[in-house]
């Protein structure tokens, strides 16, 4: 009996799709064993007819359409896996949540460089309405697992297909990127922060300890730090690692208790926070949603 | 001590959490501002709680007695006390819990006095849910508590002590004689310290040297004491009961053994310097002994200020020895120790008052600090004991004193240097001995006559010996270009008149400064130095002389500013505190220690420079905590951006239910 | 008339300073508002960022972190890394739309009953002109 799989992209930019098809002949041998009876991009089928084994659901829930799809979609199939970090998360669509849904509709049919809409219409007919916040799939739907990745590794998702084909558990890997990453580690000792392309990128030396901000130690191994070793600083796409609930808190703690430690360095750590300059883009790239405070929020509520 | 880790049961945590809560009236002063039956009554319905009872005074015999009952006809496996902080009686209940064998550390307290009825009794009726909210965070903690288990040490019987002056000896005496071993280390070539450089001490006029050279000498002898001289500590690994040390010996280039002191070589040695001993008031041979009681008796040569021994430039030392002491051929050597318990005595530094404008110390040659008058009044000193001016080698006529030179002042130090009253009063009284028609007078802020003796010996300095104490301050200091006399400048403020004088001597009683060894020292033991410079205790009032780091003590001026008694009396507290712990043979160390998860540790290293007591490393991609140099802190756990350090006792999901439980009301 | 709103203070104080403060301030008798619920931790350097976003998050309208002066921290510097984390939380709690005097250090020592409670009135006033904790019901208006 083949194992019945489903896969629909929500707010979905479609790299997790291309993810899927990136398994290139390993997923030939796969799908001996695995039935694809829906999935946008990849085949030609308009709509989910039966019942499935595994849902895979991609993308984050922007509009009233997206969840009524996730809903309808998890009740046809045995159990439904986030498939990529928007899913998992809430993703890079989770920074919307630092505005206001006014805010994001006004420059987005209103105030773009490139719109002219002298009437001012915010469209409202074709167009399923807003979700207020982006929240992680599992505030929707019971979701079985997480395979998060912006994209998922296809490495990851071929695992993934193996544990399920033998009734296994989906798990991942425990550990942080920092243990699959090579560079050399010599003193965790922060004394400034730059931004990518600013100073002199030394190779074979930890990113962070040379001051660019690398996720890393936050975040959960599975990449094979594939990014570093290109010497591009990890942005956290797998999310937070196994014990931890809020990325961002936990990146804060680590780069603040180190930075400045030499109190004779004569770097100031309020100097050094100014030097960072977009704290929560930078922290909660892939996470705001799951985080513990999870959007912005308006003082001045006087009650 | 009880052996802990057999005696506690186990199985009782296996099952669910059963909460016995005690609330304690603590006679009124919790019970007069809250109604404790209706705390009681809320406790009995919240979840996992087995008992809830209150009582009178819970820290009373019967008290506690209640306690135990439960633990033992309800199989309790988690006690709560609400009464006063955990500072009084954590200790008191944790008691109780050992002797039911119920691990120690499932007791929890929330402190509904100190931080409740105390401070809220104009609000009862706030104060009662802020009670209900106490023990409902309690509970929440409760539940998470872990049974841990003290780890224990063995600790041997070698103690280091760092600093060879009186605090240094008073020590290693005690210790050699209790029959432990000592290893002495003292950075100059002789033990003895700053008492040695002192003519007499107050208040008894006692001769400094007479009383320090017997210890001395014993010191030396002592079969359990070994003396490494010209030394200095340079790392120390480790922690209590296992302390590895590295001391870096410089070379003496003369043979301990074999030198008698025939004085021979500075006969013909070319090279004259500052003797240090003298205060830089006489010279010295670059080959000399530091005086002529030092111990070890043996000369050292000063390779700085030698014409050169690589290439041998001079060599005539060597020529003369005839006992064939002098070698050439030493170097700096590394000895390493193994020891379990270190003291710290290091000593202090006079002030330099170089930087004081106002008293053109160094400009003007009449000018002395009060270590260099000592000296000077020293029949072994620079002059034999006369005392002159150094302008013109003449008698002076008329000495000033100026106190609190560098101390009790916001721009040099805040803190008072507590010898300089006395040593001022003794050195006068002393030159009043010498020259009875001398005018001595001492400009003083305050007169600080605190120790036995001591006030008496001041009155009587006054009274019969004829010296003048004029409170108030210097203003102006002005030499007079060609007699090189000293118009001094005052104020008389009891007087409430201006005093203008010719000294033909002013001497600055400089205070007590850190020396400069307490930096390196705090760098190589990381013992904690307090905002004025000196080490600091562990507590000021009831642990003097230990510090925050166990099994490392300290004592003596190297600990702040004291006098003789004082240090002696530090010093020989601090080989007790020694003795206590080697005395045993092992301690017990605190279960707060952090722990790794491995699984979950990526090896980032970001923890490894935190830990203040370098108890982390990073070993293939694993962070490895040291549980006995562990202190419990939480830092490491706190960075950790993997979550993975568990800090015992102070857990995330303790803390966060403690959290969660506050603002679930 | 609008009821006037009782601030709800999370508190985590140090063993060593902190908590030895505290319990000056009741050995004195110096009297204090009822908002605060306190936390003991043996080091204000235990303090997680998780802990204070967990706090904010349940409702707590205001987040107290008492640590020992610097220079006199039981284990050396602990202090310091919370203040240093602290400054970062700060500016990422702005970025969020809190107010980030919501969340403030304090360094009170064994010996500063009175300071304590000073800092409690303090503390309690502010977040009191701040209004209530805006993180819980609130979502953003179309």
């Amino acid at each position: 009996m083949k194992l019945r799989i489903a896969v629909e992209g929500l707010g979905a930019c479609a790299g997790c799709e291309i993810a899927i098809l990136d398994l290139h002949e390993e997923l030939v041998s796969l799908l001996q064993d695995l039935e694809i009876d829906y999935a946008p991009i990849l085949i030609d089928r308009k709509s989910l007819k039966e019942n499935v084994d595994v849902l895979l659901l991609s993308g984050s829930v922007r509009n009233e359409h997206d969840a009524e799809e996730a809903v309808r979609l998890s009740e046809k199939a045995k159990i439904t896996i986030a498939l990529g970090s928007c899913a998992s998360f809430g993703g890079i669509p989770g920074l919307a949540n630092l505005y206001a849904t006014r805010e994001l509709l006004e420059r987005v049919y209103l105030t773009t460089e490139s719109t002219d809409n002298k009437e001012k219409i915010l469209p409202s007919e074709e167009v399923p309405p807003i979700e207020k916040i982006i929240k992680p799939l599992k505030d929707w739907v019971k979701i079985t697992y997480d395979l998060p990745g912006c994209p998922p590794q296809p490495k990851l998702i071929k695992e993934m297909f193996q544990m399920l084909l033998n009734g296994k558990p989906v798990t991942l890997s425990k550990k942080t990127v920092c243990d699959e990453c090579d560079l050399k580690r010599e003193e965790k000792k922060i004394t400034r922060i730059l931004r990518w392309g600013e100073g002199e990128l030394e190779s074979g030396r930890c990113l962070l300890e040379q001051g660019y901000f690398c996720a890393g130690p936050a975040t959960r191994a599975g990449c094979e730090a594939k990014c570093l070793a290109v010497l591009m600083p990890c942005r956290g796409c797998m999310g937070p690692p196994e014990n931890v609930t809020d990325q961002g808190a936990k990146m804060v703690s680590a780069i603040a208790s180190v930075a400045a430690i030499d109190e004779k360095s004569g770097v100031d750590p309020e100097q050094l926070a100014t030097m960072f300059k977009d704290v929560v883009g930078s922290l909660y790239r892939f996470t705001l949603p799951s985080s513990i405070i999870s959007r912005r929020v308006s003082e001045g509520k006087k009650r | 001590m009880s052996t802990l880790e057999n005696s506690w049961r186990r199985s009782d945590l296996k099952s669910e959490p059963k909460v016995g809560v005690y609330i304690c009236h603590c006679g009124t002063n919790i019970a007069g501002v809250i109604d404790v039956e209706a705390l009681r009554a809320y406790t009995e319905g919240l979840p996992n709680v087995a008992v809830a009872k209150t009582y009178t005074y819970m820290c009373s015999e019967p008290g506690q007695q209640l306690i135990k009952k439960d633990i033992r006809e309800k199989k309790l496996n988690r006690i709560i006390v609400a009464a006063c902080t955990p500072s009084l009686h954590e200790p008191t209940f944790r008691k109780v819990l050992e002797e039911e064998s119920l691990s120690p550390y499932l007791f929890e307290m929330a402190n509904i006095r100190e931080q409740n009825t105390w401070v809220h009794i104009q609000t009862p009726k706030e104060a009662l849910e802020l009670a209900k909210d106490q023990v409902r965070i309690a509970l929440a903690r409760a539940e998470k508590l872990e049974e841990l288990h003290p780890k224990e040490v063995k600790i041997g019987r070698n103690a280091l002590i760092i600093g060879g002056g009186i605090a240094g000896i008073s020590a290693a005496l005690d210790l050699a004689n209790a029959g432990f071993n000592v290893h002495l280390i003292e950075k100059s070539p002789t033990i003895g310290g700053r008492m040695a450089q002192l003519d007499k001490t107050f208040p008894t006029m006692d001769c400094s040297s007479c009383i320090l050279t017997p210890k001395m000498v014993e010191a030396g002898r002592h079969p359990n004491i070994k003396l490494i001289t010209y030394a200095e500590v340079k790392d120390v690994k480790g922690y209590i009961g296992n302390f590895k040390v590295k001391v870096l010996k410089k070379p003496r280039y003369v043979d301990e053994k074999k030198c008698t002191g025939c004085d021979e070589c500075t006969k013909v040695c070319p090279v004259e310097v500052p003797d240090e001993f003298n205060a830089g008031l006489s010279w010295r041979k670059a080959i000399y002994i530091p005086f002529p009681q030092a111990v070890p008796p043996a000369y050292v040569l000063d390779d700085k200020n030698c014409l050169g021994l690589t290439p041998l430039a001079c060599a005539k030392c060597k020529e003369v020895c005839e006992p064939e002491a002098i070698s050439y051929d030493q170097y700096p050597t590394e000895i390493n120790l193994d020891v379990d318990t270190i003291i710290v005595a290091s000593g202090y530094e006079p002030y330099n008052p170089v930087f004081d404008e106002e008293y053109n110390y160094g400009v003007y040659k009449n000018v002395l600090t009060a270590l260099e008058m000592e000296r000077m009044l020293n029949a072994a000193g620079p002059t034999s004991g006369r005392i002159v001016r150094p302008s013109d080698l003449k008698q002076p006529k008329r000495i000033v004193y100026v106190q609190c030179v560098g101390s009790r002042n916001e721009r040099r130090n805040v803190y008072c240097s507590r010898i300089c009253c006395m040593y001022a009063a003794k050195q006068a009284r002393q030159l009043k001995e010498k020259h009875p028609d001398m005018e001595v007078y001492v400009f003083y802020i305050d007169v600080r006559a605190f120790g036995k003796g001591f006030e008496e010996f001041y009155e009587k300095t006054c009274r019969e010996y004829g010296v003048q104490f004029i409170r108030g301050r210097i203003a102006e200091i002005n030499e007079d270009p060609e007699t090189k006399n000293l118009a001094v400048k005052a104020e008389d403020t009891l007087l409430g008149r201006p005093v203008e004088l010719e000294a033909d001597i002013v001497v600055l009683s400089v205070g007590i400064t850190p020396s400069q060894d307490t930096k390196a020292i705090q760098n190589v033991l990381k013992i904690p130095v307090g905002a004025d410079g000196f080490f600091l205790e562990a507590h000021p009032k009831l642990r003097p002389v230990d510090t925050t780091v166990d099994g490392i003590f300290v004592c003596g001026t190297s600990a702040g500013p004291k006098d003789i008694p004082d240090t002696v009396s530090q010093a020989r507290a601090a080989a007790s505190g020694a003795t206590a712990l080697m005395a045993t043979g092992r301690y017990l160390i605190q279960p707060y220690f952090a722990t790794v998860d491995e699984p979950l540790c990526g090896g980032c290293g970001i923890c490894v420079p935190l830990c203040p007591f370098n108890a982390i490393t990073l070993e293939e991609r694993l962070a490895k905590i040291n549980e006995a140099l562990c202190k419990g802190c939480g830092v490491c756990a706190a960075a950790c951006p993997a979550t993975a350090i568990k800090a015992n006792h102070f857990t995330n999901e303790q803390i966060i239910s403690q959290i969660e439980s506050a603002l679930s009301r | 008339m609008p009821e006037t709103f009782e601030p709800y203070v999370v508190g985590f104080l140090c063993n060593w300073c902190g908590y030895a403060g505290a319990d000056l301030a009741g050995t004195s008798r110096i009297q204090y508002p009822p908002n605060l619920r306190a936390i003991r931790l043996m080091c204000s350097g235990r303090v997680d960022p998780t802990f204070i976003l967990t706090a904010l998050k349940r409702g707590a309208d205001g987040v107290l972190v008492v640590g020992c002066h610097p220079g006199d921290c039981h284990y050396i510097n602990g202090n310091l890394r919370t203040e240093r984390r602290i400054v970062f939380l700060k500016k990422m709690l702005s970025d969020l739309g809190l107010d980030y005097r919501r969340v403030r250090l304090e360094w009170i020592s064994a010996g500063e009953g009175e300071k304590f409670a000073t800092v409690v009135k303090e503390f309690v006033e502010e977040i009191r002109e701040l209004g209530p904790n805006p993180i819980e019901g609130n979502a953003n208006e179309t």
